[in-house]
């Protein structure tokens, strides 16, 4: 049967690797995507008064958010960064019908009392989000740089592409790697002009693409799939084992991952600890009866999906 | 060879179930990169590719004969243009992508990077293609390459500049040909080139002659259509017309009707601010009660209108002039920028009530705003081209450069706005105040030397640019 990430199969065990794998990606990517998140404060510890704390999906609070954004927005800004966070709604009230500036707004006029005190919900809130036990506890306000799709697709045709002796195979996995990363220019970042039109075949420009991107779910699903994709072709894993110095044959050791390491990471090291679970997991599926090339082939797949390969 | 699906599902899950393999991501704060891994990182964000650990250069960092600072370096000027402001050699692959990387990366910061549709849709599709939409960010671009065009000479330069790209002059654009135009009978007329960049071209303001016919009548005369209305890359014909995204009909009234958009823009693209940039008591003396102005009667909208409205004053003569708007021969024409002449006598300060034939008086106004350190510039204006000098003059342009590349390189967005506004109070942390200062101390030096290349090594000479978790524990903060 043919691997492909569009079978169910495939899929359930894709959402799985993003529960086990990206969590703290996942998390990164809920404290960077929208103008709404950015600047609000996060703890893994959840010591905040428990009536602050508001679903960002929570019905109330979008509706009071949403009618931030209609009335007040244009002076006091995004609600996330809004001069007036903790104010209440009498406080808004009081506001409306004194402030010469807000007086005359007939809009603000006719809020009801209802909707200035979803106002002043959606101006109180604090987000918590917790973090999965064990998961390590990353300064949230944070924004990791990640490479944009053509650093991310030179990473994957260096590792994996055979340039001194392209087969079918190196055609595949240039198709893959073009059709999962390089024309994913919202999920990777990597803008394009409209004049530029050499950004990647089939790639439709557009002034929106960010240089590079922040983490995001897209994003790491493509990267996952080009991983299990590219590495499901046995000369994916026979090039990265070359190019690295190594064989087929090689022993499983902590020098020889040490060179993989080298070859996916461009002089990151990692530690002992870390090359010796590498180690086991190849030790662990010829223990399991599988073959040299699987052995590699599996101890590849979490470096190539860890954060590393990306990370510039 | 395929291998099977339920064989990676199998080894794997239990592979990260049992937690044999960890996440890679070490935060331990203060530990180094090795030379190799800094060379990695910078190479990566001034190519947007991955070195080839293999390469000569990567082996001298590695094995410790080449500075990786120094490599880099190197790196970066493979992207300096020449005499012609064109790559010495458009075929080094390495050199070119050092370019491309650059022009992307400066195209990415404009706030509108689009031109939006102001009437019908024949011209709107003209316009698209007449314009490279990238053209003011060639400022920039041309001042980190070229040696005999500074950054000062970005916001100050009176010229328009395109690019040379590797289809040059093409001959249809997006199913459009020549004889498509209403320009076809102008010498000059060309689209622009198309693809990766290889340098730039200067070009003195262009007026193209156009002739077309409908059922009834002919028209012709000329059209504006490269052109520079003052100095800078804001002032370009181009730029005004992304920005100020107004209706077809937008004439200034000095009140409410105003080209503040584009302002508004200039603020957020040349010093990276956002509105309000002045504190309450700056602005008490333009606060008019009684004005039909809904945003003069108080303080709070007075604070933003105070500054962007004095600085749209400069381009208060804007205009937009559409040709061939459907049922011509031929079919395209396009929709321009243009200015109006100054015919009537000059208005004083910042009126709180519309004024007749506001666009055709003088282009008096005022650059108007608390800058990075605080201190208020209250300075008079008379013209787009005087705004730019005046810009120029200033340390925040530069300031906002190297917050730009600061962000780039190291990760971390900067604040650079008022320190001591009570209304806005900026609440940094040490971290913060640490990086603030990096990216004030550069962009000043930057001012001096007027080189951004030089800024860039700066930046990259940082101890913060080196360390393992520059993005990850780095504390940042917008603005």
């Amino acid at each position: 049967m043919k691997y492909t990430l569009f079978s169910l199969q495939a899929f359930k065990f894709v959402l799985k690797l993003l529960v086990l794998i990206l969590t703290p990606v996942f998390i990164l990517f809920y404290q960077a995507c929208g103008s709404g998140f950015e600047s609000l404060s996060l703890t893994s510890t959840g010591q905040l008064d428990s009536s602050d704390i508001v679903d960002l999906m929570d019905p109330v609070f979008v509706s009071g958010k949403v009618l931030y954004i209609a009335n007040c927005a244009n002076c006091h800004g995004d609600l996330s960064d809004s001069s007036k966070r903790g104010r209440t709604a009498l406080q808004i009230k009081d506001s409306i019908s004194s402030e010469p500036n807000m007086s005359v707004l007939s809009s603000l006029q006719n809020l009801t009392t209802n909707e200035l005190e979803l106002i002043a919900l959606a101006l109180n809130f604090v987000v918590v989000i917790k973090l999965p036990p064990g998961a390590t506890d990353l300064n949230l306000s944070s924004k990791p740089a990640l490479g944009g799709r053509f650093y991310v697709a030179s990473t994957f045709f260096q590792l994996f592409y055979d340039e001194q002796n392209v087969s079918s195979a190196d055609n595949t996995i240039k198709d893959i790697i073009k059709n999962n990363i390089e024309v994913q220019g919202y999920a990777f970042g990597g803008s394009c002009r409209f004049m530029d039109i050499n950004c990647g075949d089939g790639y439709v420009e557009s002034p929106d693409v960010p240089m590079y991107s922040k983490p995001n779910i897209p994003r790491s699903g493509y990267l996952v799939r080009t991983c299990n994709e590219v590495l499901s072709i046995d000369k994916a894993v026979l090039t990265v084992l070359r190019k690295s110095g190594l064989s087929v044959e090689s022993e499983y050791s902590a020098s020889n991952v040490q060179k993989l390491v080298r070859s996916f990471y461009s002089g990151r090291s990692v530690s002992s600890e870390e090359l010796n679970a590498l180690v086991l997991v190849g030790q662990t599926a010829i223990s399991k009866g599988m073959s040299r090339t699987d052995g590699w082939r599996f101890l590849m797949l979490p470096m190539c999906t860890s954060a590393y390969f990306e990370l510039l | 060879m395929i291998i099977k699906a339920k064989k990676i599902k199998n080894f794997v899950l239990k592979t990260f179930i049992l937690g044999s393999v960890t996440f890679f991501v070490n935060t331990s704060s203060a530990e180094e990169l090795s030379p190799l891994a800094v060379f990695q990182r910078c190479y990566s964000r001034i190519t947007q590719y991955r070195v080839d650990i293999n390469s000569s250069m990567a082996k001298n960092v590695e094995n410790g004969s080449l500075d990786p600072i120094s490599a880099c370096e190197s790196v970066l000027k493979g992207g300096t243009l020449n005499s012609s402001s064109r790559l010495p050699d458009v075929n080094n692959v390495l050199n070119q992508r050092v370019l491309e990387t650059f022009h992307r990366l400066h195209g990415s910061w404009f706030d509108v990077k689009w031109f939006k549709r102001i009437g019908v849709s024949e011209p709107f599709r003209a316009t698209k293609v007449i314009y490279d939409s990238a053209e003011p960010s060639f400022f920039i671009t041309r001042a980190l390459f070229d040696p005999a065009f500074t950054y000062k000479d970005a916001l100050t330069s009176s010229s328009v500049i395109v690019a040379q790209r590797s289809v040059d002059n093409p001959s249809t654009m997006r199913g459009l040909t020549k004889s498509d135009f209403i320009f076809n009978t102008e010498s000059q007329f060309k689209f622009p080139d198309q693809g990766l960049l290889y340098g730039f071209q200067t070009m003195t303001s262009v007026n193209w002659k156009y002739y077309y016919e409908t059922s009834d009548d002919s028209y012709s005369g000329t059209m504006p259509v490269r052109k520079n209305h003052g100095g800078g890359y804001f002032s370009l014909s181009v730029y005004m017309e992304q920005t100020v995204s107004d209706i077809l009909k937008f004439r200034a009234d000095g009140a409410l009707k105003l080209p503040r958009k584009w302002a508004r823009s200039l603020l957020k693209d040349v010093l990276c601010r956002e509105l309000p940039l002045v504190r309450d008591n700056d602005v008490s003396s333009y606060v008019v009660p009684n004005s039909s102005i809904p945003f003069r009667k108080a303080n709070t909208c007075t604070k933003c209108h105070a500054t962007m409205d004095q600085m749209a004053y400069t381009a208060r003569g804007f205009y937009y002039d559409e040709r061939a708007n459907g049922g011509t021969t031929p079919k395209y024409g396009g929709t321009f920028g243009r200015i109006y002449d100054v015919t009537k006598p000059a208005v004083s300060g910042w009126p709180s009530e519309p004024t007749p034939n506001f666009h055709l008086t003088p282009p008096n106004g005022r650059l108007f705003y608390r800058n990075y350190n605080g201190d208020l510039v209250n300075l008079a204006v008379s013209s787009m081209k005087d705004l730019s000098t005046k810009i120029a003059s200033q340390d925040d342009p530069y300031i906002c450069l190297a917050k730009r590349y600061y962000k780039y390189f190291i990760g971390i967005d900067v604040n650079i706005s008022d320190p001591a506004d009570p209304a806005q109070p900026l609440n940094m942390t040490p971290l913060d105040e640490r990086h603030r200062s990096n990216v004030i101390q550069i962009g000043k030096r930057l001012k001096q030397h007027l080189d951004p290349q030089k800024a860039i090594i700066d930046i990259i000479k940082l101890p913060e640019f080196k360390q393992l978790d520059q993005t990850l524990n780095s504390g940042s903060s917008g603005g």
